[in-house]
């Protein structure tokens, strides 16, 4: 305690009043304050006495319990030696009945309990079974024999995986149906510690039962947790070493049942054992075998992969392998196998020995190749025929594709496991809900079925697809699997399209064209009618569909151009024709071809408008030529008449002389006689020369006659006789003897000499100071007869010799000027050519025509 | 058909046709001319002709010339025949020509016999007439000869119906010698009278003055 002094009051600036209230009250506080202080010191003093106390008291139950502790060591120590002891001992032997009875002794003692009993969990009851007690009576034993509920104690420990402990049965809610027994049996509380496995699996149970109400300690039950290890391991491996010699004892069986070939190996590769199998397959006896060593009887070309694999498990690495090898028997043929080896290891892990397994396979595998060759050559064959196949089996889902089916849909078979309805979104949008629909019908109709569809590539193309598919059946009727067959018909598809495409261009063409066309086979069936054709076929009252595969010419008997067509087809020649075709009653023109398939096509027009044009043109042209003839003959007036005058004249004169001469006294006979013959000859030369006339104002119909062009020369000659002697022309002739003959119009012509001796005369009489000279010839060139006509007139300009041929020209004031365009429409229709050209030698124009030589009838 | 004899007149047929050559000879024979054939103008124009009295009978077409040709070339040639125009075909516009040119007839055959008789005699006629006419003016023609100038000179003016007293005025001479100058030329002229010489010198007409 410290002194209080001003300082610590701060007094020192107060007043002294101030400082007498503040001291008084100052030293109130004092006091109070050391009271304070001793009641703290007081209280402090207490505590630490209690403490001391406590500690005192506590150091005196430490030792108390540090005697305890001893004494618990002790007992420990005993319990672990015991424990120890026991569990080594235990280790070594192989009973497990006893050593559950010793494990089940010393935890009764241990817990001094009154009673216990060990259960074994039982796999097949799924509940716990005694296999070891103390001290209970048969009834226990009974009731309690097989427990898998949770009423009891084990039980409920073993469902809980827990330990339980019950301190007093009676207590206990969930024990009531067990208390008689308790009771009988006289133990008031239990603890029931499950038996673990290594990997957690409860195996059993431990329990003990006392007498009175108890409750085990910690201490007590952590013992009771080594024995429970201890029991679980004994239990373990006893069950472990009898799975292992049922194993064993199976091995041996299966060993020896010779199924497989089977041989028990060192590391050394040696065979330390070999069934019978394994000897047939290899063709050795036993003994013999037991002196090799695998590795010998492998074939050359496998064994590097085996010993490698043969070593990795000898070094650990693996515990077995399977493998593919060949082996090669005793009688040197090889043989195929499958090897399975397994190896069984010591506890340190080296190999013990090696189990094989050998498989003969020889026949399965030449089977496989076989197979896998089919295999091949279906894939292939599906390949090029752009098949695939496919299997879904009804129940179980389960899909095959074939591998060309993979390709088919662009898809990889290692990404994809297409399944239905999966399959449904590789189907192209617009024949999905179609596909479905088919399949689910025929699904449940068990039914077979046939779809054509599109799928859609993953990269966007588009493939047509044709599926077939079938239900198959088992025995009893019931659809086991549909199996189908699927079809790329893309390029078929894309083909057709094509050739429909063409079809159709084609046909467009052949409807668009105004001609009927018609297609016919070798036999002459018909096998095409474009548009035009099947409407004629229509006019004339048959039906062009149902004419299709008739042979033409027994459908239309009267066809007037049957033999045309037959020859066609026989000769592969092309025939144009003109033929009038009654039913229709039209001109019909036929453009008929040999086609490449051995049949024909035709062309048909309707030409009776072009007919009746023709006609109509070649009335018009006879007519002009008449109206040219009679104008030509109108220029021949003046001569004509003098041709005629003159003999009658001639006829008149003598028979007025006659009248004279017969009037006088004595008559002169003999000139009267004279004179009447020379009246009877002028009569007739009058009478040719109208014949003539006659002759070429007839109106030309067109008759063509053979005969030489000499007489046409001549008779114009004649006609225009004195013309040209008027005009002072002289007139040559060099006429071909022995002409070839022309069939011509004789009248047509004579018609054109006439134009063209008329023309030459004009254009003579317009030259006046030259000598005029007109020069007919006729000769015989190559396969024609040509005629020229030379004059020595005014010529023709050369911008107009061919104009001269035009219609309408002309250089005369008189005339039509159709005399030339005449003349070579008539030379023309005949066959010929008719052209002018100017004299090499002098003046003039020379005219020339030529004429086929017709065949004389 | 040539006559050996000389005839009193001859026809001329000129005819290309022989048939109508043969039947007008024949005709004419039978009427008793003489005729003569030929069978072109040429033939015809460079023969000499029998100088008779006769005509031509003229075909208008001919082998080279024309009928009218021939009709110009004769008057050229002093051949002063009358033709007659036969024809094969009625031309209006020739026969009008060949008639303006002095034809004497244009026929066309077939012809009236008659026709052509009449035509033939009356061009027969006509050429006496005219050869009758051409004689009497050569004769005239001789007898102005032998006229003096004085005389051709008087008997001009005398014709033109001048008094004697106006001649001798005109000429400058006296009367009388004029009356002499006259008797002369009435003389030469073997005039009758006045008239008489006043027709010769219009015979004469103006190859006189």
């Amino acid at each position: 305690m410290n002194e209080i002094d001003d300082t610590d009051l701060q007094l020192n600036h107060l007043s002294d009043d101030d400082r007498r209230t503040a001291r008084h009250k100052t030293s109130r506080r004092v006091q109070d304050e050391l009271e304070q202080r001793v009641n703290e010191r007081r209280k402090r003093l207490s505590a630490i006495k209690t403490e001391m106390t406590g500690e005192f008291s506590d150091r005196e139950h430490s030792e108390i319990e540090l005697t305890l502790v001893k004494d618990e060591l002790a007992a420990d120590l005993k319990n672990m030696i015991r424990f120890h002891e026991l569990s080594t001992r235990l280790l070594a032997s192989t009973e497990l009945q006893p050593l559950l009875e010793e494990v089940l002794e010393a935890t009764i003692e241990l817990l001094n309990a009154d009673f216990g009993n060990i259960q074994l969990f039982d796999q097949e009851s799924k509940a716990l079974e005694t296999t070891a007690h103390r001290g209970f009576k048969q009834d226990f034993l009974d009731h309690f024999s097989n427990v898998n509920e949770e009423s009891a104690a084990c039980g409920r420990a073993m469902r809980q995986g827990t330990r339980v402990i019950i301190e007093d049965v009676k207590s206990d809610p969930g024990f009531a149906p067990h208390r008689h027994i308790a009771a009988s049996a006289g133990f008031r509380a239990v603890q029931s510690t499950p038996l673990f496995s290594r990997s957690g699996e409860v195996l059993g149970m431990i329990s003990s039962h006392f007498r009175q109400p108890h409750c085990p300690s910690e201490h007590e039950l952590r013992f009771i947790d080594l024995y429970a290890h201890l029991a679980a391991e004994f239990i373990e491996r006893q069950r472990a070493s009898d799975e292992l010699s049922a194993s064993e004892t199976s091995f041996r069986r299966y060993f020896e049942l010779g199924l497989i070939g089977m041989a028990l190996t060192s590391p050394a590769k040696r065979f330390l054992e070999v069934n019978d199998e394994l000897c047939r397959i290899f063709g050795y006896k036993r003994e013999e075998l037991l002196q090799k060593s695998w590795a010998e009887l492998t074939h050359p070309d496998d064994l590097p992969d085996d010993a490698e694999l043969f070593n990795r498990v000898i070094t650990g690495e693996i515990d077995g392998y399977t493998l593919d090898k060949r082996w090669i028997r005793k009688d040197c043929q090889i043989i195929n196998s499958i090897v399975s080896a397994k190896s069984v290891r010591r506890t340190n892990g080296s190999v013990d020995y090696i189990v094989k397994l050998v498989q003969d396979i020889t026949e399965r595998k030449r089977a496989e190749e076989k197979s896998q060759r089919n295999e091949m050559y279906l894939a292939e064959g599906q390949r090029l025929s752009h098949t695939a196949s496919w299997a879904w089996n009804v129940s179980t889902g389960e899909v095959y594709w074939s591998p060309e089916l993979f390709r088919i849909c662009g898809l990889d078979a290692d990404e994809v496991r297409p399944g239905y309805p999966d399959v449904l979104q590789y189907i192209h949008p617009e024949d999905r809900a179609r596909v479905e629909q088919t399949f689910d019908d025929a699904v449940r109709e068990e039914k077979e079925y046939e779809l054509a569809y599109r799928v859609v590539l993953p990269n966007g193309t588009i493939r047509h697809v044709n599926n077939l598919a079938h239900p198959v059946f088992d025995d009893n009727g019931t659809v086991v699997e549909f199996v189908g067959t699927t079809i790329d018909t893309t390029e078929r598809v894309q083909a057709e399209e094509q050739v429909r495409q063409a079809h159709e261009r084609v046909d467009m063409l052949l409807d668009s064209i105004a001609d009927n066309f018609f297609g016919l086979d070798k036999e002459g069936r018909f096998i095409y009618f474009n548009e035009h054709a099947a409407e004629q076929m229509r006019r004339l009252g048959r039906d062009p569909d149902a004419l299709l595969g008739r042979v033409s010419w027994e459908e239309f008997p009267d066809m007037p151009n049957k033999e045309d067509v037959m020859r066609v087809l026989s000769d592969r020649v092309v025939i144009v024709d003109e033929l009038y075709y009654a039913p229709l009653e039209e001109w019909v023109e036929n453009h008929i071809y040999p086609s490449n398939d051995g049949g024909l096509v035709t062309f048909q027009r309707y030409i009776t408008q072009r007919k009746r044009t023709e006609e109509e043109l070649r009335k018009t042209q006879a007519e002009l030529a008449h109206v040219s003839r009679v104008t030509t003959l109108g220029e021949l007036t003046a001569s004509i008449a003098h041709e005629v005058n003159q003999p009658l004249g001639a006829i008149v004169t003598n028979g007025q002389a006659c009248l004279r001469l017969l009037a006088s006294n004595n008559p002169d006979l003999k000139e009267v006689r004279q004179a009447v013959e020379c009246m009877i000859a002028d009569g007739i030369r009058a009478s040719e020369v109208i014949q003539r006339i006659r002759r070429l104002l007839k109106k030309s119909r067109g008759g063509k006659s053979s005969y030489s062009i000499n007489d046409n020369i001549r008779e114009v000659l004649a006609l225009t006789a004195s013309e040209l002697t008027k005009d002072r022309i002289k007139v040559r002739t060099e006429l071909a003897d022995d002409l070839p003959h022309v069939i011509a119009d004789r009248v047509q012509i004579q018609q054109v000499v006439l134009n063209l001796v008329l023309n030459s005369k004009e254009a003579m009489s317009a030259a006046r100071w030259q000598p005029r000279e007109l020069l007919i010839s006729t000769e015989h060139a190559e396969s024609a007869i040509l005629v020229i006509i030379t004059d020595t007139g005014v010529g023709i300009a050369p911008e107009n010799r061919e104009r001269a041929f035009a219609p309408f020209f002309t250089s005369k004031e008189e005339g039509l000027g159709l005399g030339l365009s005449i003349s070579r429409t008539i030379i023309e229709s005949h066959g010929g050519r008719l052209w002018n050209k100017p004299n090499q030698a002098g003046q003039g124009t020379t005219f020339q025509f030529t004429l086929p030589i017709g065949e004389a009838p | 058909m040539t006559v050996a004899r000389i005839p009193s007149e001859v026809v001329f047929v000129v005819d290309d046709d022989a048939s109508m050559r043969d039947a007008i000879s024949r005709l004419l024979n039978a009427v008793g001319l003489t005729v003569q054939t030929f069978a072109s103008a040429r033939a015809f124009l460079n023969r000499r002709l029998p100088d008779v009295p006769g005509c031509v009978v003229l075909d208008v077409r001919l082998p080279g010339l024309s009928g009218l040709d021939v009709q110009r070339e004769m008057v050229e040639r002093g051949i002063h025949i009358p033709v007659v125009f036969i024809t094969g075909h009625g031309d209006i516009p020739m026969s009008v020509q060949a008639m303006k040119a002095g034809a004497v007839e244009f026929l066309t055959k077939p012809f009236r016999d008659q026709d052509l008789l009449d035509a033939v005699r009356s061009g027969i006629q006509l050429d006496r007439k005219e050869r009758e006419e051409r004689t009497e003016l050569a004769e005239l023609r001789d007898c102005v000869r032998h006229l003096t100038q004085r005389e051709q000179e008087v008997m001009s003016l005398v014709v033109s119906g001048l008094l004697n007293k106006q001649i001798a005025l005109q000429l400058g001479t006296s009367e009388k010698t004029i009356k002499i100058h006259r008797s002369q030329v009435m003389r030469k002229m073997r005039a009758n009278s006045l008239a008489h010489l006043v027709r010769m010198s219009q015979k004469l007409g103006t190859t006189f003055h």
